[in-house]
């Protein structure tokens, strides 16, 4: 049974589960439990989207649309989280250590640059998306549409990956100042990241 | 194990950016990918040098 989560491309996906694995111990060990859980909304909300576009063969269309909102596969997913991560985080262990420490503007500034060398990267091991998922839904249009989308985080249009990024460190950092530690604080957090996704995407779909 | 936990984030950058290396040159023959990594490295090199020269007094 086809879930439709096509890992296809093992010499990077393996590579990029032990990277994310690696990141996970760090966020745990550093921030918590509940740090973790947060972040893993992110891939879970893709990788649902994908799955049910593909899984229902004549699908309705609000889940199409909803895989053109949160488009990718399983790895690209994985990739996509583990770069987010890694750009806030080199962003904040820069910026901590220079006369800008606190700063959010300064925090999304390095986070987005870093993010625009992970959208290079991304560029050299995305390309086969568009037919693989054209070739499970076998809906071409659709599909590759839906995945044009994913290209627009990362490898067709690095900008838009760099200033979701941007925007997800600084409201993050805003956030994080500006509430103290309760459930409203955490509420926000977890909707961030699908809701920064949700809007690269939407700025990426109005350019493409 | 604590003092290995700040090194994480460092390796899994290391390990992404060899994986989209190998990927890029085994599936496409693009070699560039190589190139495209490197900035990923050098900033890499420059987080863990940051922290080791901010943590000696």
């Amino acid at each position: 049974m086809n879930l439709g989560i096509t890992i296809t491309s093992w010499t990077f996906t393996l590579p990029a589960l032990g990277a994310l694995g690696l990141l996970a111990i760090h966020a745990v060990r550093t921030h918590g439990w509940l740090f973790l859980v947060i972040w893993l909304i992110l891939p879970a909300v893709i990788v649902a989207t994908t799955t049910l576009a593909l899984v229902l063969p004549a699908a309705p269309e609000v889940w199409l649309d909803a895989q053109a909102i949160f488009p990718g596969t399983a790895d690209a997913a994985i990739f996509l989280v583990a770069a987010f991560y890694l750009s806030a985080l080199l962003g904040k262990g820069f910026v901590e250590r220079s006369r800008f420490a606190g700063s959010p503007t300064a925090l999304a500034m390095l986070a987005g640059g870093s993010a625009t060398l992970f959208a290079l990267v991304i560029q050299s091991s995305n390309r086969g998306y568009p037919e693989r998922i054209a070739y499970v839904v076998d809906d071409g249009c659709r599909a590759i549409e839906g995945s044009r989308l994913g290209f627009a985080m990362g490898s067709g249009f690095p900008a838009s990956f760099a200033a979701s990024v941007f925007f997800f460190a600084f409201a993050y950092r805003w956030i994080s100042i500006a509430t103290p530690r309760n459930g409203v604080k955490l509420v926000a957090l977890a909707a961030l990241s699908p809701a920064i996704v949700a809007g690269a995407s939407g700025i990426g779909w109005i350019f493409f | 194990m604590g003092r290995l936990v700040p090194l994480l984030p460092p390796l899994a950058l290391l390990l992404l950016v060899v994986a989209a290396s190998v990927d890029g040159i085994a599936r496409f023959d693009d070699y560039a990918s190589l190139l495209r990594c490197l900035p990923l490295l050098v900033i890499g090199v420059a987080y863990v040098a940051v922290g080791r020269r901010k943590r000696a007094p």
